[in-house]
This record gives structure tokens, sequence and C-alpha cells, in this order.
């Protein structure tokens, strides 16, 4: 049947352009915090102010303004990379939230102890702390990315195809728009399914990395 | 590049508009939302499982499926069934829909972490059943769960922006109104973007207000 393999491709789509939104923002969000503890003068402050506007700004109209918007300012992006932008420029505003309570929730005397080993403050952060908040942070994390899923029908505005978009397109061109939507309501619900199950995995086996040491 | 924020000055009143049915909207998803999630956790704190695992299979799919592909499924997909909704009833009842799941699921979690002492406090003093629920378990999941309750309401004010796709006149419709009719892609983008930061400023600034008030009532 073509119109399963469409949406399988369209699927797809989704599957690849969230994956990168991720994969670009959580490192972003993990940078954004560790600036703002750092307490620079002006950076500090700026990105405050983008954690807090990003948090309260729907993906839809972020999503318009980066592609419908910036080429008014000169800025001219592909659909593909406004979107993928977009999306990690979001994820990466609640990642750095996520970050943030993981590092001020981090036992003090850990990195003091560090400090008296002799370790440098860079030593001590990719050594020390990282390994210990990552593990913190995959629950959250993981939800997080489920959020991103959720969120990136959006892209559709701009014209990517995606699972949300195809179905819809689908569903007007055939005249069958129940079995166009069930069928991709079903595919996102497994892709949900199958990050929450990759995410409890990799939490039990960092858990037991842990219990080894 | 030159900017004309003259032409978002003039369509104003397009803007309020759009403000004040994004606010009524999720005001009253919300509401409604809430309603429906005190009777969904009911069969989720169930001690029958036969109760709680259809509660749980509908928060669990529930939590799974897009906002838009849910709007998607009620709009297009309902009148396929003979059932034809328009588009305000179409956004109130996919906002209840969405989020019930959502305000269940974090009332279970506040009740969760409700001293067990309390509950057998009230059994103690001969509450049983609706009367226990309505005078000790609620109050205190309420009181419990109200940051995040404020959170959720955010998160609704986000997701409504997608119903600008079936044309509810919302905030992020009537930006794309103006910027239709005029060609001001970023002016009108940004300025709607400033009013869903200031309403959740508000709102944000309304649950610090809550936990205050909260943390005073812890005292006594």
């Amino acid at each position: 049947m073509i119109e399963l393999r469409l949406l399988l491709e369209s699927a797809l789509i989704t599957c690849f352009v969230s994956l990168a939104g991720f994969s670009l923002g959580i490192p972003l969000g993990l940078l954004v915090a560790v600036t703002r503890l750092k307490r620079l003068p002006v950076i500090t402050s700026v990105l405050a102010v983008y954690v807090s506007f990003i948090r309260s700004l729907p993906l839809l109209l972020f999503i318009m303004l980066f592609y419908f918007g910036l080429p008014t300012l000169g800025i001219d992006l592909n659909p593909y990379v406004a979107g993928i932008l977009a999306l990690a420029l979001n994820n990466a505003a609640f990642a750095s939230e996520i970050w943030r309570g993981a590092i001020a929730n981090f036992a003090l005397d850990q990195i003091e102890a560090a400090k008296a080993y002799g370790m440098t403050e860079q030593q001590t952060f990719w050594r020390i702390t990282l390994p210990q908040i990552w593990r913190a942070s995959i629950p959250p994390i993981t939800s997080e990315i489920t959020l991103l899923v959720k969120a990136s029908p959006a892209i559709g505005i701009i014209g990517i195809d995606d699972l949300t978009r195809r179905a819809s397109t689908l569903a007007a061109s055939n005249y069958e728009p129940v079995r166009m939507l069930t069928i991709a309501t079903l595919f996102y619900v497994i892709i949900i399914l199958a990050i929450t199950q990759i995410g409890r995995m990799v939490d039990r086996r960092s858990q037991r990395q842990y219990e080894l040491v | 590049m030159n900017l004309r924020f003259e032409v978002i000055w003039n369509q104003l009143p397009m803007f309020a508009n759009g403000l004040w049915n994004t606010v009524w909207i999720c005001v009253v998803g919300m509401l409604l939302s809430l309603m429906a999630g005190i009777i969904l956790v009911l069969p989720l704190i169930s001690r029958r499982r036969s109760l709680q695992l259809p509660a749980e299979l509908f928060v669990d799919v529930g939590r799974a499926i897009p906002f838009l592909m849910l709007v998607y499924l009620v709009f297009y997909g309902l009148p396929s069934f003979g059932l034809v909704l328009d588009r305000w009833t179409t956004a109130i009842v996919c906002l209840v829909l969405y989020n019930t799941a959502y305000i269940a699921e974090i009332l279970r979690s506040a009740w969760a972490n409700i001293p067990r002492g309390q509950l057998e406090a009230g059994r103690a003093f001969g509450f049983t059943g609706m009367g226990l629920l309505r005078r000790i378990t609620l109050p205190q999941i309420m009181i419990a769960a109200a940051p995040v309750l404020g959170n959720q309401l955010i998160q609704i004010i986000k997701d409504s922006a997608f119903l600008a796709i079936i044309t509810v006149p919302e905030l992020t419709h009537a930006a794309r109104t103006v910027q239709a009719n005029h060609f001001v892609p970023f002016e009108s983008f940004i300025f709607a973007a400033l009013m869903y930061w200031g309403l959740c400023l508000l709102i944000e600034a309304g649950i610090k207000q809550v936990e205050q008030v909260r943390a005073v009532y812890a005292k006594y």
C-alpha cells in the first residue's frame, strides 16, 4: 500500500529531524547551563533572557519567526536547517534548566575532594561532575526528548513533510482521514514508547555501572 | 533591512483580540481539564487493578500523541463518524482531551507524596470514601500540585498556538494574518512572541505567589 510507505517515509523524517534537534540541543543546553553558572557579567543575563523567552514561546511561532522572519534581517535558511535549528534552540533552553538543576544539586564535597587531589577545574568537570549529573539527568532528558518529538509537527508549517503534515495531506487527497490519521498516531505512539524504553534501558545500565564502582 | 513596526501599532486591536482568545481558550481548557483530571485520578489511585489499568492506558497513550495530531483527528477525523465540531469546540475539546492525561498524572504524583499519616488520621476521625477525598485528600493534592499545574497552564498556552492551523483566531493566527496582509513577518512574529512571553511571566509570578502563600501555610 502506497500510503503506508509514504507515512513510514515521513515518520523517518520526523525521527531524523527530532534526532538532529536533540543531538544539538542537549549539549548546547549543557553549555548554556555551565556558562550561566560562571557568572560572567553580560553573557549570564543574556542567557537567562534567552532561556526565559524560549521557554514561553510556542514552537510553531518560533519556527515561523526563524523561517519567515529572519530573511527580513538578511538571514535566509533552508527549511530543514531552520526547522532543526529552531528545535535545537528550543530543546537547549529546556535542557539547560535540567542540567542547571543537576549541577546545583551536585555534592560540593566531591568537588572539594577533587581539588584536594590536585585536579584542575576542567578535569573535575569532565571526570567527576559530568558523569554523575549525566546519570541523574537521564530520566528528565528522556521526557524532554519525547516532548521534542511531540512538538516536532510544528515544522510542517514551513513545508517539511513530517508525519503529521503527510498524514493530513494524504487524508485530504484520499478522503480517508480516519485511517491515515490513526496510522500516523500509532507511529507516534510507537516512536514515543521506543524513546521511553531506550531511556529506561540507558538509565538502568548506567545505574548498574555505578553500583560496580 | 527596514523594519516597519508602525504596521504592528496599527494592527494592535487584531493582536489584542488574538491574545484575549488565547487567554480565554486556555483558561477554560485548563479548568475543564482540571475537573476531568480529578475524575480520572480516582481510578488511577484506586486499589482495584481493573479500574487502574484502563486509566493508566489512557494516560500513557494520551501522553504519546502530539497535540496537532489530536487536533487533526478531532477536526478531520470525527466528521467521518457524523460528528462535526466547529473550530471553537474543536479547540476546547482538544485542549481538554490532551491535558486531562497530564493533569491526572500530576495529581497522581502529588497524591503519592501526601504523608500517609494525614489519610490515616482522617480515617481515624471517621472520614470515609467521598468525605475523605473531599475534605482531606483533594485539598492537599491541589495545594501540593499548584506550582506544577501552573507550569501545565504555560504548556497549554504554548500548545494552543497549533490551533492557528485550523484557523482559530488566537494570537499566533493573528500574527500570521497580519504578516500575510502587510508582509511584516519578523515584526509580527516577534511581537506575538513578546506577548506570549509577557503572559507566561505573569503566570510564573502567580506561581511564585502561590508558593509563598503555601510556605506561610506550611508553618502552621
